[in-house]
């Protein structure tokens, strides 16, 4: 009988039946109040009913057309949409699946727009699980440990908002990225990480990163 | 670049994290949130950035499902059209405010971390040191009680709550109360 890997344990004990919400349902009928979301996923919650009715048309017209073969109109209207909520200036898009991939995505175009193979992350960062996205992430080593060699040109640099306690105590310095700025193509930086406060310090440290001269 | 995944689509209480630090990236990440579940993720930058990708770069077998696009186009409607943003930003300022209420009355939670519906909970032990086991405690508990959080940090030291952006004040009110009875409970 196949199994789970032993690496896939659950955190919590639900099984889950539905979702409605900010709850989820079991099979005996209890409901918990899901404050991790998917770990931040369902944003209108779960089950939002005008998302289900908007999957539920598509799923019975068309369920995949792969999209550097042909074009589909959810693509074009999703594309559309996110024009109207993107940041100014940033109107070109591409797709991928997760997080990991976007990570790896980005990290690829910086290196090939600039010519540059070096990344500076800042400490604490998680930016995913695939190599380059693992090679990048400094937020715990049981992300990194054991699969070495890891991706080359990472370059960590000390947040700000590290933690005061424990081993990374001391670490209150400005981010040195000059040391490595000739061959650095790029900044990776999460506007806030889950365990981080913002704080005046933190946004006035944002704001003195400059580009490279 | 900003890697927008976790902090985007209103989890912060603006629509972007990077607003809450005037960040203007040339290369952003963005997914999670996009589509309520569905998984679709992706970058975007300026055209002149994007015409530098190397042809073959890009593409995918699976990449930009029409039922997650669908999905995503959806969800984006209901952030607008139900004042999401505006919600994560009032739940999350009553959220954090409860939490550091109850923070208040147990020594071992030292501090309420971040920003709008993106909250984590820190345990210090009795020399200072982070407490994993305390936080690991509390997370048990609470799911006991239904109440599903999750907890992260380099010695699992915190428990974050960060509940979908469609959250009303009531059920805000009854998860902080599940969560002082845990905390009652187990410190
Ligand atoms: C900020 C950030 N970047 C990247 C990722 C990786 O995303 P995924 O797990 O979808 O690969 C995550 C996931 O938690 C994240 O929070």
């Amino acid at each position: 009988m196949a199994q789970l890997s032993p690496q896939l344990k659950q955190a919590t004990p639900v099984v889950a039946d539905r979702g409605e919400g900010v709850w989820i349902y079991d099979e005996a009928g209890n409901k918990h109040l899901d404050f991790t979301a998917g770990i931040g996923v369902t944003s209108t919650g779960h089950c939002h009913p005008k998302v289900v009715a908007a999957a539920q048309e598509q799923v019975g017209s068309l369920i995949h057309g792969q999209y550097t073969t042909i074009m589909h109109k959810p693509l074009q209207r999703l594309t559309a949409a996110l024009g109207e909520v993107l940041p100014a200036g940033l109107d070109s898009i591409f797709f991928s699946n997760s997080g990991s991939e976007a990570a790896e995505a980005a990290l690829r175009l910086a290196r090939q727009a600039t010519g540059r193979p070096n990344i500076v992350v800042f400490q604490g960062g998680f930016h995913g699980r695939t190599v380059g996205a693992a090679s990048m992430t400094t937020s715990g080593t049981k992300f990194k440990a054991g699969f070495s060699p890891l991706m080359p040109g990472v370059v960590v640099s000390p947040s700000r908002t590290l933690p005061t306690t424990g081993t990374t105590a001391g670490t209150r310095s400005r981010p040195r990225t000059s040391r490595c700025a000739s061959w650095t193509s790029s900044c990776r930086l999460s506007p806030t990480r889950p365990t981080r406060p913002r704080s005046s310090s933190s946004r006035c440290w944002v704001r003195r990163l400059r580009p490279r001269q | 670049m900003v890697d927008e995944v976790q902090t985007g689509f209103g989890r912060t209480g603006a629509f972007w994290g990077q607003e809450h630090f005037g960040l203007t990236p040339d290369i952003q990440m963005f997914a999670k949130g996009i589509a309520s579940g569905f998984p679709i993720s992706g970058i975007a930058a300026s055209e002149a950035v994007m015409s530098k990708a190397w042809p073959g770069s890009q593409g995918g077998t699976y990449r930009a499902n029409a039922v997650a696009c669908a999905a995503a186009v959806a969800t984006l409607e209901v952030i607008q059209e139900e004042g999401l943003v505006a919600n994560a930003a009032a739940r999350g300022a009553q959220l954090k405010a409860g939490l550091e209420e109850i923070a208040e009355k147990f020594d071992a939670v030292t501090a309420v971390h971040g920003l709008g519906l993106m909250l984590a909970v820190e345990f210090t032990d009795k020399d200072g040191e982070p407490d994993g086991a305390a936080a690991s405690r509390a997370h048990q508990h609470a799911a006991k009680n239904g109440l599903l959080l999750l907890t992260n940090g380099m010695h699992g030291q915190n428990v974050r709550f960060i509940p979908a952006l469609v959250v009303s004040e009531d059920e805000v009110n009854h998860a902080l109360s599940l969560w002082e009875e845990t905390l009652s409970a187990v410190l």
